[in-house]
């Protein structure tokens, strides 16, 4: 069995047993002993005794409370908007790992009253979001840096510009409104 | 596939930067990301070498090997090229046989080589109407970063520049001599972004660009071979602006790094 | 190939000046592609590969997603130009077979409850062949695992041994493997759980035994160089 190289480790790297640690983010156990299963730096909680190995490897994407994802709209439901994650801001250079399926709440787009979803999100818009739940992937656009960051007229299909609080289509006129993030159509994830 | 999510995004970036005169990388239109050439790294082909432009790094091997002319040229060697997309290089890349892109890639890196006379393909013949050589290009994409033509084309060249016919393997002499080339062709790929023209475009700027198109110029400065490649249309004095550039920098870039590859053969030809 | 020398092996020495219990040289590097999620260098002796990591990742098509695991995906590959005779591009027989038992080499070690539904996929390109490159791939692609944030059990090691002149050798040449009497690729955790393990040739009970303590210690020097590279990676890096 390897010797930690101080505090660093790399997968399989035993660093303690059951009865010393408890094992923590980025650890394994097996039959009472405890492993690296990441390269990074053993990091020991002295209070709770707990032990974890802080990943210096970029890691797979997976959305958690706080982290702020981009996706586009698959679905829009009565009360619902269903979101296809494709990022999460701050790692858009990898796929997200797991399940990619958001959800937006009718009650967590906007600090205000909605009368109907379809005001605020049309159907393949992409959409800056806040992760609020991470088991069911909740999501909510309640901050003006969040919401709609692109979208397409539902008539021609081409992307709308922003003119003052609505969005307007530049080849048919049409106005729309939508739950749009204050930066809309800048191009920033 | 969410990375067309993400160059949607992007888009609205790279048109409005474009607007003022910028790229995302801070280049200017006409500038061309780092190069790097590396050569004779793979022992088991006849003529190799390794290009990188900024991120994008190709690999490309020479075998070369006796086999029977064509009906048509009984007296001249063949060039068969080929490209993979090796899955290594991209997420989207996916293992299988060349997809229409990859083929459109090694045809155009053909066509540079070929239609400039880069290779003498008269002296390849070893006996007329029965046995020439046969010059395989293959280029494997190991990184794909944007302006895979570019880099393909530049590794072919640097490649066949480093490659030896070998007489010695196959009986038909005592020393393996170098191939003989005679031009040095160089491609230059620019892209249409909302208008503007920017040469050697990223990833994320040929993702976006209405249409990319690649000038190959020879030596003299002759067009060799071209190849509009997208949708959007172009204006004449677009592709006349494009063809100006290509000529200036294909110069620049067969001077730096093909000249150099080019003088390392002469003296080890002396050495020998 | 060559012609058969008369001896492979003469005073204890190798053709290649090495002694019977000696790997070739070896370099690697990690995370040398921009794009991947995770890559490694790799070169042995002449052999020189490339791993790359991708996922975990959306599998398609659909129906061969798992409900409560992540899948694993092998694919090594040679270049055209790796061999001396040009090989078509492409898989053979011969990669898809060595494709799997990389992949069953691999899959041990990687904790696959944590992506279900997802797919890791693992490419392997060699780029100049020179005998023993299935080994060259499982140790490249063991390091791109772990650059790619893979959670793991262990690094994976794999080295071969076979019979030479009579005599059992560590990592065999192209030479040697020819004109030898076995070779016997191998990969191993690094607490000595064996997860590949092909022969082809003849050995004896006695010098199987051997062949396999030769392995041993051939894939625990092969993991230092995995160890170290990952080390000098990331050492000096702060994510903290």
């Amino acid at each position: 069995m390897s010797k930690i190289n101080e505090n660093f480790a790399i997968p399989g790297d035993f660093l303690g047993t059951s009865e010393e640690f408890l094992s923590t983010n980025g650890t394994y156990k097996d039959k009472g002993n405890i492993y690296a299963a990441c390269t990074g730096i053993v990091k020991i909680d002295t209070k709770d005794r707990s032990i974890s190995v802080v990943p210096q490897t970029g890691m797979p994407p997976i959305p958690k409370v706080g982290d702020i994802v981009v996706g586009r709209v698959s679905d829009i439901k009565s009360s619902v908007v269903l979101v296809d994650i494709a990022r999460i801001k701050g790692q858009e250079d990898r796929e997200i790992a797991t399940l990619k399926q958001g959800a937006i709440h009718i009650s967590n787009i906007k600090d205000a009253y909605v009368k109907e979803l379809g005001y605020e999100f049309g159907f393949q818009d992409i959409v800056r979001a806040k992760v609020i739940d991470d088991k069911t992937l909740r999501l909510s656009t309640d901050n003006k840096s969040l919401g709609v960051i692109k979208a397409i007229c539902s008539r021609c299909r081409v992307g709308l510009k922003r003119k003052d609080d609505k969005l307007e289509c530049p080849k048919c006129g049409r106005i729309e409104t939508r739950k749009i993030a204050d930066d809309y159509g800048s191009g920033s994830i | 596939m969410s990375e067309d999510i993400i160059a949607e995004i992007k888009r609205d970036y790279i048109y409005n930067l474009a607007k003022k005169g910028k790229r995302v990388d801070g280049r200017a239109f006409d500038e061309y990301r780092s190069i790097e050439v590396e050569t004779r790294l793979i022992n088991n082909a006849e003529g190799s070498a390794k290009v990188k432009i900024g991120n994008t790094q190709v690999v490309v091997g020479v075998k070369i090997q006796p086999g029977k002319p064509f009906p048509d040229t009984p007296g001249q060697g063949a060039i068969i090229t080929n490209a993979e997309f090796a899955p290594i290089a991209s997420p989207s890349f996916e293992p299988g046989p060349p997809d229409e892109n990859a083929t459109e890639l090694a045809r155009v890196v053909d066509r540079g080589v070929r239609e400039s006379g880069a290779i003498d393909l008269a002296k390849l013949c070893i006996t007329e109407g029965e046995n020439i050589w046969m010059v395989f290009i293959d280029v494997y994409v190991l990184d794909h970063d944007g302006n895979l033509v570019d880099a393909s084309a530049l590794g072919a060249i640097a490649a066949l520049l480093t490659t030896k016919l070998p007489n010695v393997r196959y009986g038909l002499g005592t020393e393996d001599v170098p191939l003989p080339i005679s031009d040095l062709p160089v491609a230059i790929t620019a892209a249409d972004i909302d208008g503007e023209i920017l040469l050697d475009p990223s990833l994320d700027e040929e993702l976006i660009a209405s249409t990319l198109i690649t000038i190959i110029t020879g030596k003299d400065g002759s067009l060799a071979g071209i190849q509009k490649s997208g949708m959007g249309p172009l204006t004449f004095d677009q592709i006349f602006h494009i063809t100006d550039l290509a000529y200036k920098r294909a110069k620049d870039i067969r001077e730096k790094y093909l000249e150099i590859v080019d003088d390392q053969i002469g003296e080890e030809g002396k050495k020998d | 190939m060559s012609d058969k020398p008369n001896k492979l092996i003469e005073n204890g020495k190798r053709l290649d000046g090495r002694n019977l219990d000696e790997l070739r040289p070896i370099k690697m590097e990690v995370g040398v592609l921009k794009r991947a999620d995770g890559s490694c260098y790799m070169e042995l002796g002449g052999n020189k590969a490339i791993a790359a990591v991708y996922g975990p990742r959306e599998v398609h098509p659909r129906h061969l997603q798992e409900a409560t695991q992540v899948i694993i995906r092998y694919r090594y590959d040679m270049a055209s130009f790796s061999v001396k005779e040009r090989k078509r591009p492409g898989p053979d027989r011969r990669s898809i077979e060595i494709s799997k038992v990389s992949r069953e080499a691999l899959a041990p070690v990687i904790l696959k409850e944590y992506f279900p539904r997802s797919v890791i996929d693992i490419f392997v390109e060699i780029l100049q062949a020179d005998a023993g490159t299935r080994t060259v791939g499982i140790n490249a692609s063991s390091v791109a695992l772990a650059d790619a944030g893979i959670p793991m059990r262990g690094i994976v090691s794999s080295c071969a041994v076979g019979k030479v002149d009579g005599e059992i050798v560590l990592d065999l040449t192209g030479q040697e493997d020819n004109y030898g009497d076995a070779d016997m690729p191998i990969a191993m955790t690094q607490d000595g759980k064996i997860t590949l393990l092909q022969m082809d040739g003849n050995l004896t009970k006695e010098e199987f035994a051997r062949a396999i303590e030769l392995a041993k210690k051939g894939c625990k020097q092969i993991y230092e160089v995995q160890r170290s590279a990952l080390i000098s990676k990331y050492e000096g890096v702060s994510n903290v």
